[in-house]
């Protein structure tokens, strides 16, 4: 008896998988726009010192300058946020290694968009260099964050994240006498990945670099937004 | 594991195609280097997820792709999957990375019981 062959179905699907966040930050950012702010989301290790350099930035920026905090938990970070001036909303994934579009588009909805404070809204992702990559949120930059301890040789081991970025801080340059790290390295494996990235070497212990980085912000939102 | 989220979401595409209770065999996905997800993490998690859904006991089969990069020094088009080596030809880290990003859901094969 000659063997049936049996037909199988294919129905093509064709879609992105990130569809559906990439969707609902594409509303964040024209929600943004239309309220004129200018977002920035930052990615980098725990304990890298992102919460640190928004503290430094505060100084400058502080009267133009809204927080939306990311953690796994605690208010921490929002609470020094507050403590140094500006605004900040804190979200708390219970769990979730990473910030999504529709956690930052539910937390916009707590923030005044429209106000003179709100100029530029920098979102302090969940300290991780690898899951945060894959979402945008909305935002109109992608900021990876590297800190001089973690060691010169991270970026090429994460280039989903460092292949995605606008621009890399590298924080506490005040270490850089005290640790082999070699920047000229890091520079060149990060255009290896993405020519276009501009660096900013900051400390946000001693402050320096943080004006420079919070002028080319507020040039970035006049060249975005107006 | 952020996998876990995006299983429910490659499932979530699935039965937009095909509609709810449908048998669905096999999930055919691309994955690119640069896409930030872990192949065994997706696999794993979608095997957990499908317990959970309709749409039957489907394999995920993933294409994993190689990255495609250009050398700015001599020219040369190569393939890449980790970036960590230069131009096979002349060493240098000076290129340009022209694809590795794709994470799509592709296709879907279903049970012969079921109408397409």
């Amino acid at each position: 008896m000659p063997e049936v062959k049996s037909q199988k179905k294919s129905v093509k699907v064709l879609s992105p998988v990130m569809a559906k966040n990439d969707e609902i930050a594409l509303r964040n950012r024209r929600l943004l726009e239309a309220r004129g702010v200018f977002a920035i989301n930052i990615i980098g290790s725990p304990g890298s010192g992102k919460t640190t350099l928004l503290e430094a930035m505060a100084k400058h920026l502080g009267k133009s300058m809204v927080v939306i905090e990311g953690d796994v938990q605690t208010r921490r970070d929002a609470q020094r946020i507050e403590r140094a001036g500006c605004l900040a909303y804190q979200i708390e994934t219970h769990g979730a290694c990473h910030l999504d579009a529709q956690a930052v588009s539910q937390a916009l909805d707590h923030l005044d968009l429209g106000s003179e404070q709100c100029r530029i809204l920098v979102i302090e992702n969940v300290g991780n260099l690898i899951c945060p990559s894959s979402y945008d949120l909305g935002e109109h930059l992608k900021v990876g964050f590297l800190s001089v301890p973690e060691g010169d040789d991270k970026i090429l081991k994460y280039p989903s994240l460092f292949s995605r970025i606008s621009v890399l801080v590298l924080n506490k340059i005040d270490l850089l006498p005290y640790l082999p790290f070699d920047t000229e390295r890091a520079v060149l494996e990060c255009r290896s990945l993405n020519d276009r990235v501009r660096m900013f070497q900051t400390s946000g212990k001693t402050g320096d670099g943080v004006e420079d980085f919070c002028k080319f912000l507020l040039a970035k939102r006049a060249e975005v937004l107006e | 594991m952020h996998e876990l989220s995006i299983s429910e979401d490659i499932l979530d595409l699935v039965e937009k195609a095909v509609g709810p209770d449908t048998e669905v065999t096999s999930v055919h996905l691309t994955l690119g280097p640069l896409s930030g997800i872990s192949a065994d993490a997706l696999r794993f998690c979608f095997g957990e997820v499908t317990q959970l859904r309709t749409l039957g006991s489907p394999e995920l089969v993933i294409d994993e792709t190689t990255a495609r990069v250009h050398c700015c020094d001599c020219d040369l088009d190569y393939e890449s999957r980790d970036f960590l080596d230069g131009c096979p030809r002349c060493h240098s880290l000076n290129r340009r990375i022209l694809s590795g990003r794709e994470f799509t859901v592709d296709w879907v094969e279903l049970s012969e019981d079921e109408d397409a």
